[in-house]
Formats: C-alpha cells, structure tokens, sequence
C-alpha cells in the first residue's frame, strides 16, 4: 500500500523545499497526488489517511497552488490518457455516506430512547426486573424441555 | 414453530445475563454522554454488541434501552 502524507505536513516540506517533485497520477477512479521525497514517494491523504482522489487535474492543482507547487507532471498512462470518470472527491462521497449512516442510527437510538421515556408504566427496580427476568427465563427454559421432550427422535 | 436449539437459549440467557450484570454495575467513567438526546448516557456492553441507554438522577440510574450496536444490526 503506498504511504501518504497529510496537507500540513506536505506544506511544512514544500515550504523547507524538501518536495523533489510533485505528480498528479490519473487512476480508475480520479487523481492522486504524489510527492517524491528525498528517500520516498508519499501520495498527499485525506484526514483518515487514506490517499485523497481528485476529481480533476484542475482540483488537484487548486491544492498544489495553496501549497505553492505550480510545477508538477501529469501521469495520464494508466487510464491511456483518457479522463478518468468525473466523481466528486469519491472519499468525501464515502465520509458523507458515513454521516448519514451515523445520523441515521443515532436517529434509531433517539426513536428508542423516546419510546421508552413515553412509556407510561412505573419504572422496574433493578431487583424487580432480575426477579421478572428470571422468572421468564425459567419458564421459557421449562417450556423448551417439555418441546424438546415431547419431539419425536429423529434416529 | 421451529424449535429453538438448546445451545441457542443457552446463549441468549448468558447474553442477557452478561447485559443484566452490566447494567448493574452502570456507574463511573465508562460512559458516554449523548448531548443530542436530553439527559441520555450510553454505555457500550464490553462484547460490543449491545448499547445501554440510560439515566441519571442522583444515586439511581434508570435504564430506558437495550439496542444493538451498529455492529450487531448490521447498519
């Protein structure tokens, strides 16, 4: 897996000039910056540091600009120089499918919560519920020795 | 009706026990608390499958629900 480099820590390089040379690498699903180290090649990472996928050169180079890079090489020769499908930032589409899913289960746990503080009945004491709750479970279990008794022997 | 397996009932009484025992003993730092439901703390069962919400008022804890993780329902 190739090793990546934060935006802060690939401006702290650029700036002590210590970015030999900056590639923007078109790939299946959109381009990938890669920076040449003295000793490495580091691809620039989103937050979680997952390599960050560009929609476009254009979107690349608009971070490059920020960084000061205003030279860098296009590598276009795993998608045969054809434009790799426009996605916008497909791993900010995958934090925001995140989001949603964390939304939506804390909305789960909220409808939950509610539901019970709507619940009219009086609250069960901690000994109360033990009591409730083995009770329910020894009968169930006697229930299940009768049904298992009483199944005809499958040998 | 199909007849549950034994070992399956087995288990569910030793997952309800494990959540009861830890419900008990609700308390201290292992919690969680949800700001966007009023007054709500969450606690996460030490298997990870299982999320116990609750109250607070003063000495006493009062459970509202027991919910699967996200883990455990599969969302």
């Amino acid at each position: 897996m190739v090793e990546t480099i934060k935006l802060a820590t690939a401006r702290e390089l650029a700036d002590a000039g210590s970015l030999r040379e900056t590639t923007v690498t078109a790939e299946a699903g959109g381009y990938v910056v890669t920076f040449a180290l003295e000793n490495s090649d580091r691809a620039l990472a989103t937050k979680d540091g997952t390599p960050r996928i560009f929609s476009g050169v254009a979107a690349a180079a608009r971070v490059l600009a920020r960084l000061g890079i205003t030279r860098y090489r296009v590598d276009a020769s795993a998608t045969a120089g054809a434009e790799p499908p426009r996605r916008s930032r497909p791993d900010r589409a995958r934090v925001l499918k995140q989001l949603h899913e964390d939304s939506a289960y804390l909305e789960r746990i909220r409808e939950a919560v509610a539901e019970a503080r709507a619940d009219s009945r009086p609250a069960l004491s901690g000994t109360d519920a033990h009591l409730h709750m083995a009770a329910l479970k020894t009968r169930l279990g006697d229930e299940l020795q009768t049904a298992l008794k009483r199944r005809p022997s499958t040998k | 009706m199909a007849l549950p397996g034994p070992h399956l009932f087995i288990a569910a009484v030793a997952r309800d026990d494990a959540i009861e025992n830890e419900g008990e003993a609700l308390d201290g730092p292992a919690v969680y608390r949800l700001d966007a439901i009023k007054g709500a703390f969450l606690y996460a069962t030490r298997d990870g499958r299982y999320l116990i919400a609750y109250q607070r008022n003063g000495n006493d804890v009062y459970i509202d629900r027991v919910l699967p993780t996200r883990r455990s329902d599969g969302s």
